[in-house]
């Protein structure tokens, strides 16, 4: 029998493994042990998911196609299926269910979530090691895929411990280790350092996530503005959001930082059909539509601007999606100002209706 | 009965071929699982005409009478399956069946088998209801199967209703109507019957015994005596040597005919074999939630069509008579196949009054059969 653990809160994230190509090479015997990607057809098609065998020759998510294609000639290409990643992940979801109550369930996309099992663990009858154990091999025996979960006290620190051991992975960070964990990592590690932030602190010295949380608080902030003080914060293994599994749809979004700041409208057009087009290929392969289009965009003094349209019917077509998208750059781009950062999100996300049976009664 | 039963050494001969058949008929009434172990025995009973074979699960009763020479009168009652498994494997040479009363060991004796079969008294069989009393009227047996037929694939399955697991039988102006359905779906068909003089009557027969009825009846001569009890909890079929009964369910059916298109928008004949095979062929692409097939009306032409994202997709398009305005709708292709499975017509019209009004297919001029179908809601895309 499991001893039990008594951390304050016991956080897990589960994230499967692979998912979408996973799912492929699950139903598809021929396609195990084989590069796979999945991608739509589109000329600008983006790569949505790389199988283990693909990631090897450097395909990787939101790769176009083409150079994907350059980098592993032999690499099999799927369409997305989203029904089926959909009903893969509700499976997956009843299996979280298991082990604690839905508002305790926060689904992040379809192959991620966070977990609060604190109740669970805290009462005497198992521990967070063999709840995640549980999770992990329910989900490999009835859906037929792997995951890797971190099990820490907080969101920020599972998240960080499930992408450090991928894939089947299993990284438990007890209470009181989290900063000596996160220490020697990459600042990279933490989400939310993009490229260029991990540049920037790469020139201030800072290579480990032990380093950003020494640093002077200070210095960050005038090198970064608040968000550095925020960055260290999470540097610290100090996160104390919540487990929300009530929280209203998720978004899509991507975004790209400029290697040069941009001012010029056409080019940031041209970035933004790009990101519209990865947003769309991931809006479709979760099957699902979006209502709300919105663009944000990050200044050179890190100032973020961001303006929103809204449609009355959601949408998942890629011209409608970007029309609204240019719209949105229109109203929070003033011309000739540059540009550090674009990105494109979608939300208010609904599934389509599905076929509906009229009834001759009532 | 009870007298006879303890004295006889029942003794009769019949040829396993008719036996057998008649047996398989019977068991039918069998229920796979049931709580009275006697209800998995036939009733085995000497009459005039021959042997009398009667199974029941209390809720349906089949009872045949097969030829046989009766030598002695008796009876009893054999488990069904090892009877039937049994007289099903003999060759077609006479068969002689032997009661030893007093051991209930039943002696079957044909070419090189002699066979002892254990049996339990006739008197632990339940007494069914006879059909000696009650309003009787009269139908044609072909019109009946018909109208069954064509009524009782469209009865609902779910036990949550019981009563639209049953087909509506209303008897009235000298006529019966059968009417049944899901809720998706409605199956109307009229018979003329004779007898039936001034009497009303609205009856629910369970579905899954009318489906017995084309089998059980097989056979006999044109004329099935339908008899109503004075209770009206049981409705009996008889034709020649043959009958089947069955408790009514209770309870109050919804009003079909408020539900029957009284106009349409839009008139289609087409071929009913060419709209079979078409249906068929195009709803194997028709894999999804709700089995969906689009159908499009315009002049001179109808389309079928259906789509699964993984499987793939199929159109169709026919030669039809079409009047009045276009329109697109979807239907389960499982309900259009049933009806048109049924229709018996060389042309089919089909009437539609919007893509979210429930449409009606009708054998074109004649007016004994209708049959309804709400469409589905197609998602946008």
């Amino acid at each position: 029998m499991a001893k039990p653990d008594n951390w304050p809160r016991t956080i897990l994230h589960v994230d499967i493994d692979a998912f979408y190509t996973s799912v492929h090479q699950r139903d598809d015997p021929k396609l195990r042990g084989v590069p796979v990607a999945v991608a739509g057809r589109s000329k600008r098609a983006v790569v949505m998911g790389a199988s283990y065998e693909a990631r090897a020759f450097g395909v990787r998510s939101a790769l176009p196609l083409h150079e994907a294609l350059q980098m592993c000639p032999q690499l099999v290409v799927i369409a997305p299926d989203g029904p089926r990643y959909r009903e893969a992940s509700r499976l997956i979801h009843q299996i979280f269910r298991r082990f604690t109550s839905p508002e305790l369930v926060e689904g992040v996309s379809l192959d991620e979530a966070y977990l609060d099992v604190t109740a669970r663990t805290r009462h005497g009858t198992s521990n967070a090691e063999e709840v995640a154990r549980r999770i992990k091999f329910q989900i490999h025996t009835e859906v037929g895929l792997t995951a890797s979960v971190g099990a820490a006290t907080s969101k920020l620190v599972a998240k960080v411990a499930s992408g450090t051991r991928k894939p089947d992975g299993l990284v438990l960070v007890p209470p009181g280790t989290e900063a000596n964990f996160l220490a020697p990592l990459p600042i990279g590690a933490i989400p939310g350092i993009g490229p260029k932030t991990e540049d920037r602190l790469h020139s201030m010295g800072v290579r480990t996530v032990g380093d950003l949380a020494a640093y002077e608080t200070q210095r960050l902030v005038q090198a970064l503005g608040v968000g550095g003080a925020v960055l260290q914060r999470m540097a610290q293994g100090r996160d104390r959001a919540p487990v929300d599994g009530s929280k209203p749809a998720k978004t899509i979004s991507a975004e790209t930082t400029f290697e040069n700041d941009v001012s010029d409208r056409g080019q940031l057009e041209h970035a933004l059909r790009e990101l519209t087009d990865r947003v769309v290929e991931r809006l479709k392969a979760d099957d699902v539509r979006a209502r709300t289009i919105y663009v944000k965009l990050k200044l050179p003094d890190f100032r973020l601007v961001s303006r929103q349209v809204s449609r009355t019917s959601p949408t998942d077509d890629v011209e409608t999606i970007f029309r609204a998208a240019r719209s949105a750059l229109e109203k929070s781009h003033v011309e000739s100002r540059a540009v550090r950062l674009i990105g494109v999100g979608l939300s208010g996300l609904e599934h389509p209706e599905p076929d509906l049976q009229l009834t001759l009664f009532d | 009965m009870k007298a006879k039963a303890i004295e006889a050494q029942m003794k009769v001969t019949c040829r396993p071929a008719v036996l057998g058949q008649a047996l398989q008929v019977v068991s039918r009434a069998i229920s796979s699982r049931t709580t009275l172990p006697i209800l998995n025995n036939i009733l085995i009973e000497t009459t005039s005409e021959g042997l009398a074979l009667t199974a029941t699960n209390l809720e349906i009763g089949i009872r045949k009478i097969v030829a046989a020479e009766v030598a002695m009168e008796g009876s009893t009652t054999a488990p069904a399956r090892l009877l039937t498994d049994f007289v099903g494997t003999l060759p077609d040479q006479d068969l002689e069946i032997t009661l030893d009363g007093a051991t209930q060991s039943l002696n079957l004796r044909c070419a090189r088998f002699d066979t002892h079969i254990k049996c339990i008294e006739a008197e632990e069989f339940p007494p069914g209801p006879r059909p000696d009393e009650g309003d009787r009227l009269e139908v044609a047996l072909d019109d009946l199967v018909t109208a069954v037929e064509q009524t009782q694939m469209a009865a609902s399955t779910d036990e949550a209703r019981p009563v639209l697991t049953g087909v509506l039988v209303q008897v009235q102006a000298g006529g019966l109507t059968l009417a049944a359905t899901d809720g998706h779906r409605l199956a109307v068909s009229k018979l003329s019957a004779a007898g039936a003089g001034d009497l009303e009557a609205s009856l629910i027969v369970p579905a899954r015994a009318l489906a017995e009825l084309s089998r059980v009846l097989k056979g006999e001569p044109g004329r099935v005596d339908v008899i109503i009890s004075k209770a009206r909890n049981q409705i009996f079929f008889k034709a020649g040597s043959s009958e089947l009964t069955s408790r009514l369910i209770d309870g109050k059916y919804p009003n079909y005919a408020q539900v029957i298109p009284s106009k349409s928008s839009t008139k289609v004949k087409v071929s009913t074999a060419e709209l079979t095979q078409t249906v068929r062929a195009v709803s194997l692409f028709a894999r999804d939630s709700a089995n969906v097939i689009r159908v499009k009306a315009q002049a001179g032409s109808l389309t079928l069509s259906a789509t699964t994202n993984e499987v793939g997709d199929s159109k169709a398009e026919m030669a039809a008579d079409v009047d009045g305005s276009d329109i697109q709708i979807a239907f389960n292709a499982r309900y259009v196949l049933d009806a048109l499975g049924v229709i018996g017509e060389n042309e089919v019209e089909l009437m539609f009054d919007g893509p979210l009004s429930p449409g009606m297919l009708r054998p074109p001029g004649k007016e004994h059969y209708l049959y309804v179908i709400m469409p589905v809601r197609v998602a946008m895309s």
